[in-house]
């Protein structure tokens, strides 16, 4: 499994890096704008060399109502009916009105700032619960059902496909796929206040029998011993968290039935270790400014650590 | 050639005349229009003034949120900075987009007509002084106490497109979003008011022979702007008053759990919002289209192309707006409608550059201080143009919007179609009203820092956009690949920063404000009327107009000029006062007396100020009490125009006689009463659409309206109220106590119309707070309350006129504004009760 | 002299009306082809009659040829505003 998702260098640019059928036509749309917008730059800055250090010929020929006719008019016309075919042609065939043969359906629910991931079947039932990270099979279609519980927000991961607002009272519907197995970074793009900035979520997609040993592996995990439930429940962490087979049933928060299996952490902003674990919990208002979770100084450190413990061993 | 008046054109032929004009003259025009002393610079109503006042405040509100700009840049040069906390990086971003848009680019192109036009016609001043003033007062008061709120951490922090529910109460509790919602009620006042002016002073106070094709340029772009302002603005007055309604009442308009919409607001304000964008590049390439013509020392090339190009854009962009909803879910068809417009717009635009080029192309082009910013313009706005083609691309826009390729490509089409233009704007119009010219030797220190500064700091953002990097983010974590093109643009936008710093050493060494006597003059050469020799009083006579380039067809105009050999060589009533001419030949009509300066609309503003500030922190008593004497100041500063004039025809040189007073369809009054009207109707249009858009999609919500057959006592008292309007005007021939008492009455029968209108709709159970539907049906009862409030206002104070005898017979402009006024308070009312009872009616 | 983008924007503005409160897919598409071909019939005779009527004074010339050049733009946006009708599936 490549990740080049949180180590990537930059280039080449995700957009540019397209994983999927949603995505790669953008990416040829976008690289033949990109080159056709660089030669008509070119032709308008010869053009302006011409008007100010051109030959008295060049410059006469410039100089007049039919080169602003043919430069001006006639040959962005032509050049925009043609896009605009073809960028229409795109729209429709990229659209999620008409939803493909066995499609996976997916609703994912932007909240200020991370992100509730209800898995469906074919029928729209929902089978499985979790947060800020979307499994996905390589190959196969997937369904996003975009809905908003407060604000605003925006499902985006530039390499599977464009972006769709997900707006309160509203169900948006997105198509991506994957092509090869991978994580792919997501982002939320419409701006809905405070961490903004640090609303990510990742896309993890698996080749179709490593999918059917993941969806195998979501049942409650055992948990480890010691003092970490416990705790959990008595602390006020169960007010807020679901750990599915246990007392903990709160909805404000993410699912954490399996938090100890996720690439990351505070909403696709951490990688998922020990450390980080115990810091988030300690103090996430360190690392994630304004999100809802209040710091926990009040954990000793062994209690911190029976905590951590526990949770990264939800896998 | 045909007449547009009966206005014979031979008599053009008579100038210029031949005799000498008695120095007295001058020096009485001199005293007319004379300097002020001390205070009385706050009380000023001279466009002259309160063109630079405005432009001044305009460059200032730049400057600030230029600096806004800087620490965000300084917050993103490396990721995970802290140099601005993320709640004050929230307010300072917002801040920054608000204040460059509504309070930076808006006027400032605003405050470059109110100074340029009246010099380019040749008129002595705008049509409503006392209105410019009291337009740029309530920007500059309101404005700048709206800046402050971001020094005591009370800025807006929910971005400068304020989408709801984030700035609904449930998630902007604070007052924070109140002071955006004040803000731009501001900037909506006085661009209106501008707008009027504009328009008015554009077609009635040309040079006498400047037809519509011989005006300059720039009074084409501005007139286009102000038309565009009269359509659009409308849309955010309605957005903010429902988005305040909604905070402080509770009315549910874009609260989608009660039926409302957030897809509403963002209709209304896309509707403003993308045309905005073209009212301030429109001045700018106006602007540029004058320098080049001067840069180049030719003729523009294609002057119809270009004028039609911008009446063209100003059309095209009323079809783009949902082009910022793309990703919003919209059906397809739809987003395909508003991607081909957003091709379409850009054609127009590319025969302007084009033109510009082949301007270029046929003269010899100087590389002076307007030169190099023109040059840079072209190549800076090409490029952000060319960006705009992509996003115009739905599915492209699908990967581009709210992410950093956007930010890049905004920057390039503002800063090439705004801001450089500005720049240039000011190298070459400020020897107009300085004694020194700017430094050419700086000049090119300037333009060079700002244009690699500006390409610096937003080139790289098309990458970071491409990498996925959103907009409005505070932060960015390590690792993406985001570092370098960041670090990169932080450095570019400082050298962008210091070319400005460096532009304003230049200004400090060498602006010294003349805005009458002894400025530097034509230095450039520009042919335009602009460039006679001037005064406070504009120039000494009025010339006739018989090309767009009078000064190069005509090397001896500005000598014959100020020997008063022309129109209007002296005051022929002792008071200020402009040649008014027809619409399209500029033919002369009348002279109209202008008011002259006044503390009261500087009064008035200050009051409007402090209303809606003491509204924003909620000490009611002081914002009744404000807003009660902001009215008294209007109807006292009114109080003293409009008069009975002794003089009612006079000699506008060479035995011309035309007269003082004109009433009716030709007057100044009823031009900007007319487009008045046209505002509050578009504001109400777009409440209706508001009501078809809920009712479309959020049908669950909706219930059956009060029935159609009850609302026609409602429609009757209407129907009474516009008749009596009418009869106020043709009685007055009679008896002015009759009329007034006619205007009373149509006024009480609207009031009573609504009363019913109201109580028939509380009747039905709906209420506002229960649903979108009562929330905008109720808005449009409000709508109509305040028209009938102001309309009550307006009989009140005709009668008290009436009983002074100021109302003239047997017309009066004050009563036909009046009738006008309430005819179309009734005709709203009547259109909205039956809509209301219409939409939705069958489900 | 603005005729040709006037009729632009009754074309944009029935459009999207259409698509936004027409309802149902195949409707919209025969009323917006409708549309269309008014609003082209309009262009084509406001055209003709420019063409044939040629003023005598300089600017009502002058307003002529910028009502001809509206036209054209006017007539290029008609065309490629109802591209998506074709093209898209609602």
């Amino acid at each position: 499994m490549t990740d080049r998702t949180l180590s990537a260098g930059g280039w080449p640019p995700a957009v540019l890096d397209p994983a999927g059928p949603y995505s790669e036509p953008v990416t040829l749309l976008a690289w033949v704008l990109l080159a056709g917008g660089t030669v008509i730059l070119a032709i308008v800055l010869a053009a302006l060399w011409i008007a100010l250090r051109g030959s008295p010929r060049l410059k006469a020929r410039l100089g007049g109502e039919k080169a602003i006719w043919i430069l001006g008019f006639a040959f962005p016309s032509v050049v925009l009916t043609g896009l605009l075919v073809w960028g229409l042609l795109l729209t429709s065939s990229l659209s999620a009105t008409a939803v493909p043969e066995g499609a996976m359906r997916v609703k994912v629910i932007g909240e200020m700032w991370w992100w509730r991931v209800h898995y469906q079947d074919e029928q729209g039932r929902e089978t499985l619960r979790d947060a800020n990270e979307l499994h996905i099979p390589v190959g196969q279609p997937v369904l996003l059902e975009l809905e908003a519980a407060d604000v605003i927000h925006s499902f985006w991961v530039p390499r599977l496909g464009g972006k769709m607002d997900m707006i309160p009272g509203r169900t948006n519907r997105l198509l991506i796929e994957a092509d090869a197995p991978g994580v792919y970074k997501g982002q939320c793009a419409e701006y809905c206040g405070g961490p903004h900035a640090l609303m990510g979520f990742v896309v993890v997609a698996h080749s179709p029998a490593d999918f059917a040993r993941w969806q195998a592996s979501r049942r409650p995990a055992e948990g480890a011993g010691g003092e970490g439930p416990a705790l959990f429940l008595s602390s006020g962490c169960a007010a807020c968290h679901t750990i599915r087979g246990t007392p903990a049933r709160g909805l404000a928060g993410p699912d954490l039935t399996h938090v100890g299996s996720r690439k990351t952490l505070g909403a696709g902003i951490l990688p998922n270790n020990p450390g980080t674990m115990a810091g988030w919990i300690a103090d996430s208002q360190a690392i994630k400014p304004a999100n809802r979770m209040p710091a926990y100084h009040q954990f000793s450190g062994e209690e911190l650590q029976a905590l951590t413990a526990y949770l990264v061993a939800l896998k | 050639m045909r007449s547009e008046t009966g206005f014979d054109p031979a008599l053009y032929e008579r100038f210029p005349t031949k005799d000498e004009r008695p120095k007295e003259e001058e020096e009485e025009l001199r005293r007319i229009w004379c300097k002020p002393k001390g205070w009385d610079y706050l009380f000023a109503v001279n466009n002259n003034y309160i063109g630079i006042y405005y432009l001044g405040t305009a460059f200032l509100f730049f400057l600030m949120a230029g600096v806004l700009a800087l620490l965000m840049r300084a917050q993103l040069a490396a990721p995970m900075l802290e140099i601005l906390p993320q709640g004050t990086y929230n307010q300072v971003f917002t801040m920054h987009g608000t204040v460059m848009m509504f309070l930076f680019a808006v006027p400032a192109v605003e405050a470059a007509g109110v100074l340029l036009l009246p010099q380019m016609l040749a008129a002595r001043d705008l049509p409503f002084p006392r209105l410019s003033a009291y337009a740029f007062w309530a920007y500059a008061v309101g404005g700048l106490c709206f800046f402050a709120s971001i020094f005591v951490g009370l800025a807006p922090d929910g971005g400068w497109f304020m989408y709801p529910p984030l700035t609904s109460k449930a998630y902007s509790p604070g007052i924070n979003t109140d002071f955006w919602l004040l803000g731009i009620g501001f900037i909506e006042i006085s661009a209106i008011a501008g707008a009027i002016e504009i328009i008015v002073g554009v077609l009635r106070t040309r040079a006498p022979g400047m037809r519509l094709d011989r005006m300059p340029i720039f009074a084409w772009a501005m007139l286009v702007f102000a038309v565009m302002i009269v359509i659009a603005f409308p849309s955010i007055i309605l957005g903010t008053l429902l988005l305040e309604i909604e905070r402080a009442f509770n009315w549910p308009f874009f609260d989608a759990t009660r039926g409302g919409d957030p897809l509403l607001w963002q209709h209304l304000f896309w509707f403003f919002g993308h045309p905005e964008v073209y009212i301030i590049f429109l001045p700018a390439a106006g602007m540029m289209s004058m320098i080049v013509a001067t840069v180049a020392g030719e003729r523009l090339v294609g002057y119809r192309l270009i004028v039609l190009a911008m009446i063209a854009t100003g059309f095209i962009s009323f079809g783009v707006w949902a082009h910022h909803m793309f990703t919003t879910g919209m059906p397809p068809m739809t987003t395909g409608f508003f991607s081909a417009a957003s091709m379409a717009v850009s054609v127009p635009a590319g025969i302007q550059v084009f033109s510009w080029i082949a301007t270029l192309a046929i003269g010899k082009p100087k590389f002076n201080a307007p030169g190099l910013f023109v040059m840079g313009s072209i190549v800076v706005f090409v490029t952000g143009g060319l960006t705009g083609v992509m996003v115009a691309m739905v599915p492209f826009d699908w990967q581009a919007h709210d992410s950093y390729f956007i930010v890049a490509h905004l920057h390039y089409v503002l800063i090439g179609g705004m801001v450089f233009p500005l720049f240039a704007a000011f190298y070459y119009w400020i020897p107009m009203v300085s004694r020194r010219a700017l430094s050419e030797r700086l000049a090119k220190w300037v333009f060079g820092l700002m244009f690699v500064g500006m390409n610096v700091a937003f080139l790289p953002m098309h990458l970071a956009g491409l990498q996925g990097m959103p907009r409005r983010v505070y932060t960015y974590l390590p690792g993406q690949g985001l570092e370098l093109p960041n670090l990169i643009s932080t450095i570019g936008a400082f050298m962008l920063g210091l070319g400005v710093l460096l532009f304003l050493v230049d200004l400090a060494r060498n602006f010294r404000l003349a805005p009458g006597d002894g400025n530097a003059g034509n230095v450039y050469g520009g042919g335009t009327l602009e460039w006679l020799p001037s005064e406070l009083y504009s120039t000494r006579s009025i010339p006739v107009v018989t090309s767009r380039e009078p000064l190069w067809n005509d090397p001896a105009l500005a000598d014959r000029v100020e020997k008063g050999r022309y129109f209007l060589p002296r005051s022929a009533t002792g008071r200020r006062e402009t040649i008014v001419t027809s619409p399209l030949l500029a033919e002369p009509q009348y002279l109209q007396i202008m008011p002259g300066p006044s503390p009261w609309p500087f009064a008035a503003a200050i009051f409007t100020a402090g209303f809606f500030l003491a509204l924003t922190v909620q000490a009611y008593l002081f914002a009744w009490v404000s807003g009660v004497l902001a009215v008294i100041s209007v109807l006292r500063w009114l109080w003293e125009t409009d008069r009975p004039v002794e003089i009612e025809g006079v000699d506008i040189g060479a035995d011309i006689r035309v007269p003082t007073y004109v009433t009716g369809p030709s007057s100044h009054g009823w031009w900007a009463m007319i487009i008045l009207l046209v505002v509050m109707g578009m504001i109400f249009l777009m409440a209706l659409f508001s009501l078809a858009f809920l009712s479309s999609n959020q049908p669950g919500f909706w219930r059956p309206p009060p029935a159609l057959g009850r609302a026609m006592p409602v429609l009757m008292l209407y129907a009474a109220a516009i008749g009596l309007a009418l009869a106020a005007r043709a009685v007055l021939q009679r008896s002015s106590l009759w009329s007034v008492t006619a205007l009373l009455a149509s006024a009480a029968a609207s009031g009573a119309a609504l009363g019913l209108d109201y109580s028939s709709w509380s009747g039905s159970g709906i209420g506002p707070t229960a649903s979108g539907q009562g929330a905008v049906a109720y808005a449009l009862l409000a709508l109509q309350a305040c028209a009938a409030a102001i309309g009550i206002l307006i009989a009140l104070y005709c009668a008290a006129r009436a009983v002074r005898g100021l109302v003239a017979q047997p017309r009066n402009n004050s009563i036909d504004l009046a009738m006008l006024f309430l005819v179309y308070t009734a005709a709203q009312g009547a259109t909205g009760a039956l809509v209301s009872r219409l939409v939705g009616a069958g489900g | 002299m603005m005729g040709g983008l006037i009729l632009w924007a009754v074309h944009f503005f029935l459009l999207y009306l259409l698509a936004e409160f027409g309802g149902g897919a195949s409707g919209v598409r025969v009323a917006a082809s409708l549309c269309t071909l008014a609003i082209l019939g309009a262009v084509a005779w406001l055209g003709v009659s420019m063409v044939r009527n040629v003023p005598q004074d300089p600017f009502g010339r002058w307003r002529r040829r910028a009502g001809l050049l509206a036209l054209a733009f006017g007539g290029l946006g008609i065309v490629l505003q109802y591209l998506p009708v074709v093209l898209i599936d609602r």
